[in-house]
């Protein structure tokens, strides 16, 4: 892949749910390697632009290229992580199993090779989940669990890794270290992130898609009370957040790269 | 005091009294092959019973499985009908039952997968419809049939072909299970992962649904229509408690199932008891127990993990 094709290009794009229009002339790209993360509200979008970006969705009207061609084509090259509060906890299952569901599309009848078992092993062992392998999934915990499943989808040996919502149920410590390992593994991959949580936003991405209904992009320098005020509509509680520092080491890329005077969240979480 | 056949339980452990000469006796004895037949297909069809009943705990469509188990009864009620009334004489209610589980999961199936809204209201309109074409044709059939006999199990209705209508099932579903084991676990796990793996995700819930469909024709005639289900979940959901893959839970559910099937009939015959009830009001007994004594620790996503 070269590094100046846009990894995902969005042309004029609706889409609506029965007779309820949920985005409307929707124009992104976002290019290799590039880290981007999409904001908005509660129904404005941000999940069904996700579902259309990995094919589950078909657009009204417009175009989506993904990597070049139809997103359903290119399924096996996008790395998905949902938000990973539907799982069962009794469901006997361990990790290593499944993290291996990464590779089950490779498979005709659905039992794995050596080479399946292998890159599984290697997305936990880039987790720093080895120790936990044979450990049942539900006896982990929260910020254990989702690294799980972004091994899952690294085992998939993805180009374009799709977070929703990652940090929705992890407490401070954990998002510092999702935080960087996604600083990590962007060095190799695209990332897009759906999150509520400006702050995490403003610490880590180079740009921020604002989705309500429509798209907006924003560098993320640019990220201020009033964009996000916009984008929320009427008052948001504004928290300066500084959690890209904890004790006391600070990564200084992180700094450098978010800027760290304008660092701002919205806290539309209850 | 130890009343013969009593079952004790203490911890998780059954212990059984029984007078086993006169079971044993009555299991050899050549005029009544009812019996005899009844305990083989039902420790027989303890191996569908545990890998379908697994699937449909893991999956929680104990529901749906609901639904098509009393489907049946429209099959049967048109299949005595047939039988008795058209002169089909050929056409044992078993293929009615058979014919209209199939169908019932296909409609059932598609159903769950297009009807997101009103899904639960449409199943239910299934489930009590399949009830009433079955006891309408039940009815319209000459001579005396007891649609009792069908809803709660009757062992009296168990033919020598259901030993091999059971061991050919569990070929099937021993060979499904073998071939797309880890594709079921992707499905039942998460399902939209799965999809976005590239498979096909209906046709596996479709599968899936069927399988469970053939499964409940089984031992309907010896546990009845209404409380099959109950011998399709119980064992798995004991199993679950103490398993860490799906294999083990498999394994141990029809390990339990076996257990229950054969402790309860041989209950029933001893003291005299309908079969259907006794084996599942000792497989629930079992199920409350492991319940109360399971001490295992679960996280349950949702709560903020502890900070360290």
């Amino acid at each position: 892949m070269s590094s100046s094709e846009p990894v995902i290009l969005i042309r004029d794009l609706d889409f609506a749910y029965e007779q309820t229009p949920i985005l409307e002339e929707v124009n992104l790209q976002i290019d290799h390697l590039e880290s981007v993360c999409l904001i908005g509200p509660n129904g404005g979008g941000k999940t069904t632009l996700l579902k259309l970006i990995l094919g589950l969705l078909t657009p009204d009207r417009g175009e989506i290229e993904v990597l070049g061609r139809r997103p359903k084509d290119v399924r096996l090259r996008l790395g998905y992580v949902p938000q990973h509060a539907h799982y069962d906890s009794l469901f006997p299952v361990t990790v290593l199993d499944v993290v291996l569901m990464g590779r089950i599309g490779r498979q005709s009848l659905g039992w794995y090779h050596a080479a399946d078992r292998l890159a599984a092993r290697k997305a936990l062992a880039l987790m720093k989940l080895d120790f936990l392998a044979d450990r049942l999934l539900g006896a982990i915990s929260g910020g254990q669990r989702q690294r799980v499943m972004i091994a899952r989808a690294l085992a998939s040996e993805a180009e374009i890794l799709i977070l929703d919502e990652p940090t929705a149920n992890i407490d401070i410590t954990s998002e510092y270290d999702l935080f960087n390992l996604l600083l990590e593994l962007n060095r190799t991959r695209t990332i897009i992130v759906v999150t509520h949580d400006v702050g995490f936003a403003s610490t880590f991405f180079r740009r921020v898609v604002c989705v309500n209904r429509r798209v907006a992009t924003h560098p993320v320098s640019e990220l201020n009370g009033q964009i996000i005020q916009e984008l929320y509509g009427g008052e948001v509680a504004m928290i300066r957040h500084d959690h890209s520092c904890v004790g006391n080491s600070c990564p200084t890329g992180a700094s450098d790269r978010a800027g760290a005077s304008d660092r701002i969240g919205a806290s539309d979480r209850a | 005091m130890i009343v013969p056949g009593q079952v004790i339980v203490s911890g998780q452990v059954i212990v059984l009294e029984l007078p086993f000469f006169e079971l044993i006796e009555a299991l050899l004895r050549p005029d009544i092959p009812f019996f005899r037949q009844a305990f083989l297909v039902g420790i027989l069809a303890s191996v569908a019973f545990g890998i379908v009943g697994t699937y449909v705990v893991v999956k929680r469509i104990s529901y749906l499985a609901g639904a098509i188990a009393h489907c049946v009864l429209g099959g049967i009620g048109i299949g005595l009908y047939l039988q008795h009334k058209v002169g089909l004489t050929w056409f044992d209610p078993i293929y009615g039952a058979m014919i209209s589980a199939l169908l019932a999961a296909l409609i059932i199936g598609l159903v769950s997968i297009y009807a997101k809204q009103r899904e639960d209201t449409v199943i239910g309109a299934l489930w009590a419809s399949g009830m009433a074409i079955g006891l309408i044709f039940i009815a319209k059939t000459p001579g005396y049939v007891e649609p009792m006999s069908y809803l709660f199990g009757n062992i009296l209705l168990v033919s020598p072909a259901d030993i091999w209508r059971v061991v050919s099932l569990n070929l099937v579903v021993v060979g499904v299970v073998i071939l797309f084991y880890h594709k079921f676990l992707a499905v039942c796990f998460d399902e939209e992962f799965a999809r976005l793996q590239g498979l096909n995700t209906t046709f596996y819930n479709l599968l899936l649904l069927c399988l469970t469909a053939l499964t409940v024709v089984l031992l309907m005639r010896v546990v009845g229509i209404i409380m099959v289900i109950a011998l399709l979940t119980l064992p798995a959901a004991v199993a679950g408690t103490f398993s860490r893959t799906l294999g083990q839970m498999m394994l141990g559910a029809t390990f339990c199932c076996l257990l229950f099937v054969v402790v309860g009939l041989s209950l029933s015959f001893t003291q005299d008891l309908p079969s259907g009830p006794t084996i599942i009001l000792v497989a629930a007994a079992v199920y409350f127990v492991v319940l109360v004594f399971n001490r295992r620790k679960v996280r349950h996503p949702g709560k903020l993990p502890r900070r360290r």
